[in-house]
């Protein structure tokens, strides 16, 4: 994210924490959820290393799903690999973009995204029944 | 109307209002500023074990092994009077302190008065307000300042006086706080109540004995009244505490400081103000002072927030040596009112976004949110 193109407005209603390690990100995403004051969480733990990530315990994301669901506070966790066991919802970033992208304007690189949805509320559902049956 | 706050052993309660478990044990009040330290107030069970007021420390070691000695603390006392008027402003603002731990009430203009059945109701109510702080009061109501004051002071549990003469007549003579000298007079000749005392004639009492008669008989009135030295309660919210070991835990500090924010949050609401800074200098061991300043989010008397903030102050801190002694002062200010705009939304918990800041703060240090 880019903090200099946001508006004022917007920024008055930001909170940025900058994390050193994904452990810490997690403990910081933890407090947040908590809070019940923010109605949005976005993690963006993309450069971290798939190592650092796999020693992440996955018991952390349960807790957070359940911390999501009782404060009613929606959390997108950006990662380079699917990760987050229990997502409602999971998108992959299809498109590939390259530096040169850069030189554009961010409305024109939001033409070039392209998404592809691998689960759904429905399609995680239709999973957990069959699981149950 | 009239009502009287009395504070019994005010110097005393000062000094234990923090520790009240302390009155179930031998402990009694020095005033270390004194040139020969005397007992100036003992607890009940001091008292049982033979201590009284004026004996000297070794004397009263040798009557109570087990005693524990307290200073006097003029700090204390000026907070404790503080703390009563405030809560006193809530039932009326006409108030006197007329002497320490006594404060005159006037009644007038009280609307929820003006039925005089409602009066022992509205006096177990401004009790109940006042122990609440950690005190032991005795109120008194009566149509004069004097009347009231004699029924904080010896009524005994019955605080509304109804037919004044017939009360002041049941008073004992020392209610009216004669001189020793004049005192064995008095008894010498048999006179046990104020009823005995007036009987004997103001003419004739003061030929007998002298102007301090005239005094007694002023004492002794059902009717005189005096205009109140009326005052306005600070708006200072002031509490301290030294403690006699040092204290390595912070369960201790926090306890204290629960205490310190219940007594704001009930004064603030008797002045309608809430608390907008919260200041807690910490005095170490070493002699340092360890002074921090704490803005709340949003001014605020709830003590559950008050609280949550000096928790969490604390939680982020650490010292070298051991805290020995703290205060806690608050600033007021008028309670915020806003009126958001209609796609407008405030922040639903300001007191929670900022002990998250001060968590956030503590784990990943302040240089790192934006």
């Amino acid at each position: 994210m880019d903090l200099e193109t946001l508006e004022p407005a917007v920024l008055t209603r930001l909170l940025w924490v900058c994390c050193q390690s994904a452990d810490e990100a997690l403990k910081v995403t933890d407090l947040l959820l908590r809070d019940r004051n923010l109605p949005r969480v976005v993690v963006d733990l993309k450069l971290c290393s798939p190592t650092e990530l796999r020693r992440l315990s996955s018991s952390g994301w349960h807790r957070f799903h359940r911390l999501t669901e009782h404060q009613g506070t929606t959390a997108l966790i950006i990662t380079p690999q699917p990760l987050v066991s229990g997502a409602t919802c999971r998108v992959r970033v299809a498109s590939h973009l390259n530096l040169a992208m850069l030189s554009l304007g961010p409305d024109a690189v939001k033409t070039q995204l392209r998404f592809e949805v691998l689960r759904t509320p429905a399609s995680r559902a239709v999973r957990s029944q069959q699981a149950t049956g | 109307m009239f009502a009287v706050i009395y504070l019994p052993d005010f110097a005393l309660q000062a000094a234990l209002r923090h520790d009240p478990d302390l009155w179930n044990q031998p402990v009694v009040l020095v005033d270390p500023s004194a040139s020969t330290p005397r007992v100036l107030a003992a607890t009940p069970p001091a008292r049982l074990a033979g201590v009284l007021e004026g004996m000297s420390p070794p004397q009263t070691l040798a009557c109570c092994r087990e005693a524990r000695f307290r200073h006097r603390s003029l700090a204390q006392e000026s907070a404790t009077t503080d703390a009563v008027l405030q809560v006193a402003s809530g039932f009326s603002s006409n108030l006197e302190s007329t002497s320490l731990g006594l404060i005159t009430v006037e009644l007038r203009g009280l609307v929820e008065l003006n039925d005089s059945q409602r009066l022992p109701a509205w006096a177990s109510c401004l009790q109940g307000s006042v122990s609440a702080l950690g005190l032991r009061v005795q109120i008194g109501v009566g149509a004069t300042p004097n009347l009231a004051r004699h029924a904080a002071l010896w009524s005994g549990g019955l605080p509304v006086v109804g037919d004044a003469a017939e009360f002041i007549a049941s008073l004992r003579v020392a209610a009216l706080e004669p001189t020793p000298h004049v005192a064995d007079i008095l008894q010498h000749w048999g006179i046990r109540t104020v009823g005995d005392f007036l009987a004997l004639g103001q003419a004739e009492l003061s030929d007998r004995l002298g102007l301090e008669a005239l005094e007694l008989f002023t004492a002794a009135s059902a009717t005189a009244l005096r205009p109140l030295h009326l005052i306005r309660p600070a708006e200072r919210f002031e509490e301290s505490w030294d403690f006699e070991h040092e204290d390595e835990t912070m369960e201790l500090l926090l306890f204290l400081l629960r205490r310190f924010v219940d007594s704001f949050g009930q004064r603030l609401e008797a002045l309608g103000l809430a608390a907008e800074y919260l200041r807690l200098p910490l005095r170490l061991e070493s002699g340092a002072t360890l002074d921090q300043c704490l803005r709340l989010p949003e001014p605020s008397r709830q003590p559950d927030a008050l609280f949550r903030t000096l928790q969490t102050h604390l939680e982020s801190i650490r010292t070298e040596t051991p805290v020995v002694g703290l205060a806690l002062s608050a600033e007021p200010t008028r309670p915020r009112q806003r009126q958001f705009s209609l796609f407008e939304a405030a922040v639903r918990d300001p007191h929670q976004f900022q002990e998250t800041l001060g968590r956030l703060s503590a784990l990943v240090g302040p240089e790192t949110e934006f």
